[in-house]
């Protein structure tokens, strides 16, 4: 589904350049759930949003699905991110002013979709959810893990192949975290592709993948044996 | 569907910031409901075409001297020429002339006068109007007894018979002449703005009309298609110069002037509303701007909501048509305020524009006045939501999604761009507190300017003298009967015996009443007669020698009329002091003789006496003034009793005590000598003043109000500006404090920032106030330099207070920040 290779990202910072991320190679199947951690400021996030098309300054290759995106203008790189992923922040970023049914609305407003058939997703994800009795209620009146479940239902309304969240339970108790993170899974079960930034060792466990980012290096990854020999060896 | 959201998500926004919403709900409705007022004005006396076949067509010809300007000093047109357009021209399809009479209307239940407009047989055909009722004029209906014929307008045909369905056929009686009614014009029919009037064909059969050095006659023509004014004011000053070599002596030497005839209704108003609809745009573009900065700011601070439409797919057009929806329901509650505002405003200042409009009474809010409310609306929307909503389609998303990021720093052009809006709102506020300062100054100026008369217990009163003919036409010197000695001495005598009287006067025309007026050239004996180039003109008067007690005037040199100024005697007068000023020659005047008839034993009269300056206008300063000692004068003698005398006169009665109750048994006594006299306007003299400053003060006050208004708006600015900046640099401040600097050093920081905006915007302000105030001085009487720099200084002084002022809250504010709160923050 992803791949990506010699991606670059750098900031200008007074007369030099700050490197954030170095000459990742990077392949993502369909279907795999993948974790990413690191130290702070290693770059875990700027590759996440990289990867999520919410920054658009990285140099390299990214391909889609087989899909050159690093070839692709703003308009087409709009239009995949809008069709084919969700991100879900730690933030929740639910908008204050509207419903949780509207919240949940938002992404398929922005999509030209026929009313009746954007209210028939939302009350199907609401019901999916479990959060039906709650769709008139706003952020305000939820809990943290109740937000972060609305977010993550706003996140996959309209079936993205990715879903890509950014410390999707730093914000929540651990009770809450876990059902978050057997929602992830079972959406992982369900077919969706997930990419989750975190620093919790118990919601590393819930994938099926590890990737560790230092420095802007992909440093360690637990499906390449090779990569992980090459650091050890760089390191002895 | 989509749009439906965005309307209800606006609605909602609004809701949640009810500060915000109220500031600029207010602020548009300001803005929009003055240039809406304005508008208002502005389409009811110069764009609306007047109610006449093709008015573009349509000219007024007027005559004056050369040496003066035509558009302003135009005079009356004699009836040889009138006829000589209408038979010679080539570029006038019609020429039409009418003048003004004022009749008693009998043969009704309450006889009283009535405006009169004798006019040519193809007056109504040639404005291109057709009576309701009945029928208009025919050709031959102007000579003899087939003139005694007449159609009222709507008004009148209201005010004498009741609208009487039966209308046509009925008889009036016009100075006690019998004139068949035969036709009644519509509604929509308004001329020199009222439908209060009798048409009548003018009877041209009497001689002293055909006479071609006279002009009595006001003229419109009808131009042919494809001639212009300019057309036909060549033409007509080639049949002038063909008429002065066939007529010496008897054809005028005057400049000719063709106008379209709209255009010479609003002449002396256009200025003055120009420039009124000019400031009042100013605030409109303030209260914008000012909206557009608080748009800003908010948009700052909606930067999380925006990077997570952004993220969840919102392109930048979709964005950028959320946030004009916004500015658009903003606009469009401000207009609806607006238009209130501007139905108050019209309903409090109907009388103001009743008086100073043609037709002003008849603004009011219509169709055409909605539908600019809600052009204003949309173009306000556009003008101060374009900016934060092209901010708010290109805003970074990551920055907006960062964490803390509704307060995560401003970039250096938005930065500049609210800086930028500061100073434009101060330099606009400048401009306008100015501008109402200056024309509120010189119209104050004017009205303080002493009276020159004494209105307290006065009273005075109009009295209409009935006519055989028309003002203009003597009754022939043989067998006129003297309005002096057959009502004006006995009701005197009556009226002095009142209980309370202490004087009684009367005058051709009082102070302040500026519908009448008669000049003339100013001839002194001895001297030689004046170049035409060079003539100077004087509004002349009569009064009899109480009048000037009665009234209050005051003696200033020589002596005023007194009982050895009889009828027999040699003809006296007294000057006015600008008369002393202005008058080429006539420093002192006392002793000098000027000429008041042709011939006779009152070919000159002797000026006896130099009074006090009684104001004409209060809006304009004092004319030169000579008033004729109406004692002495008589139809047999004076060239000028008809124009004078014979048609409208002021009674003036000085009373002790309450003389507002003595209006009865003046009444009364004028109606014992002659029940034929109309008794109008009765009133206090003190109320006649108080309504003519009345209606100056309210322009005055609104020109002020809507200062006031940028003021506010502009420090509010300031404050909103600066309050954020504050709130964004907390954490700066916060560093600053713990690492030594004083509260006065962070306190002088923001309020550094605040006196540099301010001064850059006053600089701007000045430029522009003085580049308005080259164009007062030429549009605006009385408006003079010093007025103007006075104005510029203390507009100046106060506009930094208040500004100051507004920044000093928010410089506190920092100053007060705690260091560990402020890093805590962070």
């Amino acid at each position: 589904m992803i791949d990506i290779r010699n991606l670059e990202r750098s900031y200008k910072t007074g007369a030099g350049q700050t490197w954030v991320l170095r000459r990742i190679d990077l392949k993502i199947d369909r279907g795999e759930f993948v974790t990413l951690m690191g130290p702070s400021g290693a770059g875990k996030s700027s590759l996440l949003n990289a990867i999520a098309l919410l920054d658009d300054q990285w140099l390299g290759e990214y391909y889609f699905d087989g899909d050159p995106v690093h070839a692709m203008g703003r308009k087409q790189r709009a239009e995949l991110a809008k069709r084919s992923m969700g991100m879900v922040f730690q933030s929740y970023h639910l908008l204050d002013e509207l419903t949780v049914a509207e919240n949940i609305d938002l992404p398929l407003s922005y999509k030209n979709m026929p009313r009746a058939e954007r209210q028939a997703l939302v009350a199907d994800t609401l019901d999916r959810f479990n959060i039906v009795g709650k769709k008139d209620l706003f952020p305000s009146q939820l809990s943290g893990g109740q937000q972060q479940l609305v977010g993550i239902a706003r996140a996959v309304i309209h079936n993205p192949a990715l879903l890509l969240a950014d410390e999707p339970t730093g914000n929540l108790h651990s009770e809450q975290a876990k059902e978050i993170m057997e929602l992830f899974k079972e959406l992982n079960r369900q077919g969706t592709t997930i990419l989750q930034v975190t620093h919790s060792e118990t919601n590393a466990s819930y994938g099926n993948r590890l990737l560790e980012v230092r420095d802007g290096w992909l440093v360690n990854d637990s499906s390449n044996p090779r990569l992980n020999a090459a650091q050890e060896s760089t390191t002895r | 569907m989509e749009l439906g959201n965005d309307l209800r998500y606006a609605w909602r926004q609004l809701r949640r910031s009810p500060g915000f919403a109220v500031t600029a709900v207010l602020t548009l409705a300001l803005g929009i409901g003055a240039t809406t007022t304005m508008f208002s004005v502005v389409d009811q006396v110069l764009l609306r075409p007047l109610p006449f076949d093709h008015p573009s067509q349509l000219v007024a010809i007027t005559e004056a001297s050369y040496e003066k300007d035509a558009a302003t000093s135009g005079g009356g047109i004699s009836l040889p020429d009138a006829e000589d357009w209408q038979t010679r021209s080539h570029t006038l399809q019609a020429v039409a002339y009418y003048t003004f009479n004022m009749p008693i209307v009998g043969g009704i239940d309450h006889p009283h006068s009535k405006p009169q407009l004798p006019s040519s047989a193809n007056f109504l055909s040639t404005l291109g109007v057709q009576p309701a009722l009945g029928r208009g004029f025919v050709a031959t209906e102007n000579r003899g007894a087939a003139s005694h014929v007449a159609v009222l307008g709507a008004e009148a045909w209201r005010t004498l018979l009741n609208s009487d369905p039966k209308v046509i056929g009925r008889t009036i009686t016009l100075n006690g002449t019998p004139h068949t009614i035969i036709g009644v014009m519509p509604e929509s029919f308004r001329f020199q703005g009222g439908s209060d009037f009798i048409l009548t064909p003018l009877d041209i059969s009497q001689k002293v009309i055909q006479d071609r050095s006279g002009g009595v006659l006001n003229v419109i023509g009808r131009l042919r298609p494809g001639s212009t004014a300019e057309d036909a004011t060549r033409e007509m000053a080639g049949i002038k110069q063909q008429n002065l070599r066939s007529y010496p002596g008897k054809e005028r030497d005057t400049r000719v002037l063709v106008e379209n005839y709209a255009r010479s209704l609003t002449r002396s108003v256009r200025p003055g509303l120009l420039t009124l609809n000019g400031l009042v745009l100013a605030v409109w573009l303030l209260a914008a701007i000012n909206v557009a900065g608080l748009l800003l700011t908010r948009t700052q601070g909606r930067r999380r909501e925006i990077a997570v439409r952004a993220a969840l797919g919102a392109g930048s057009s979709r964005l950028l048509r959320q946030f004009l929806v916004e500015s658009f329901l903003l606009s469009l509650v401000g207009g609806a305020l607006g238009l209130a505002i501007t139905s108050a405003a019209l309903r409090v200042s109907r009388t103001y524009l009743a008086n100073t409009f043609q037709n002003g009474d008849t603004i009011h809010i219509d169709a055409n006045v909605c539908v600019y409310v809600l052009v204003a609306s949309g173009v306000s929307a556009l003008l101060f939501g374009i900016l934060p909503a092209l901010q708010a389609a290109h805003l970074p998303i990551l920055t907006g999604l960062r964490e803390g990021s509704a307060g995560a720093g401003t970039s250096r052009r938005q930065s500049m761009t609210r800086d930028t809006i500061v100073t434009v709102e101060v330099a606009l506020s400048l401009l306008l507190l100015v501008a109402a300062g200056v024309m509120a100054r010189t119209l104050f100026e004017m009205q303080r300017r002493p009276l020159g008369f004494n209105p307290e217990k006065v009273v005075t009163a109009e009295l209409m003298l009935p006519q055989k003919n028309y003002w203009f036409v003597s009754a022939g010197p043989s067998n006129a009967k003297s309005i002096v000695t057959a009502l004006i001495e006995p009701m005197l005598i009556r009226i002095r015996q009142l209980p309370g009287v202490t004087a009684a006067g009367v005058t051709t025309v009082r102070p302040l009443r500026t519908n009448w007026t008669f000049l003339d050239e100013v001839r002194f004996a001895g001297h030689p007669k004046p170049d035409p180039h060079h003539a100077q003109n004087t509004n002349v008067r009569a009064a009899t020698s109480d009048y000037f007690r009665a009234m209050g005037v005051s003696l200033k040199e020589g002596r005023l009329f007194s009982a050895d100024d009889s009828v027999g005697a040699p003809l006296v007068a007294v000057v006015n002091e600008t008369f002393t000023r202005q008058i080429d020659g006539a420093r002192s005047p006392v002793g000098m003789q000027i000429e008041a008839s042709e011939a006779g034993a009152h070919k000159y009269a002797t000026i006896v006496g130099v009074v006090a300056d009684a104001r004409q206008d209060m809006n304009e300063s004092v004319k030169p003034e000579l008033l004729l000692n109406l004692g002495q004068m008589s139809p047999a003698v004076d060239d000028l009793y008809p124009i004078l005398v014979s048609f409208h006169l002021d009674l003036v009665v000085r009373a002790q005590t309450q003389p507002e109750a003595l209006i009865p048994a003046i009444t009364r006594i004028v109606h014992d000598l002659n029940p034929a006299v109309g008794v109008n306007h009765a009133e206090l003299m003190q109320t006649s003043v108080d309504d003519t400053m009345g209606s100056q003060t309210l322009a005055a006050r609104l020109l002020t109000l809507f200062a006031v208004a940028a003021l506010v708006i502009a420090a509010a600015g300031l404050y909103g500006l600066l309050a954020y900046q504050v709130t964004q640099q907390i954490r700066d401040f916060g560093i600053r404090i713990a690492l030594g600097a004083q509260r006065n050093d962070v306190l002088w920081l923001v309020l550094r920032r605040a006196i540099v905006l301010i001064s850059v915007g006053a600089s701007l302000g000045i430029a522009a106030s003085l580049g308005f105030s080259r164009i007062a001085r030429s549009v605006l009487s009385g408006v003079d330099v010093h007025n103007i720099l006075l104005v510029i200084e203390a507009v100046t002084a106060l506009l930094a207070v208040t500004c100051i002022t507004a920044g000093y809250l928010p410089a506190r504010r920092a100053a007060q920040t705690d260091p560990m709160q402020a890093l805590r923050h962070e």
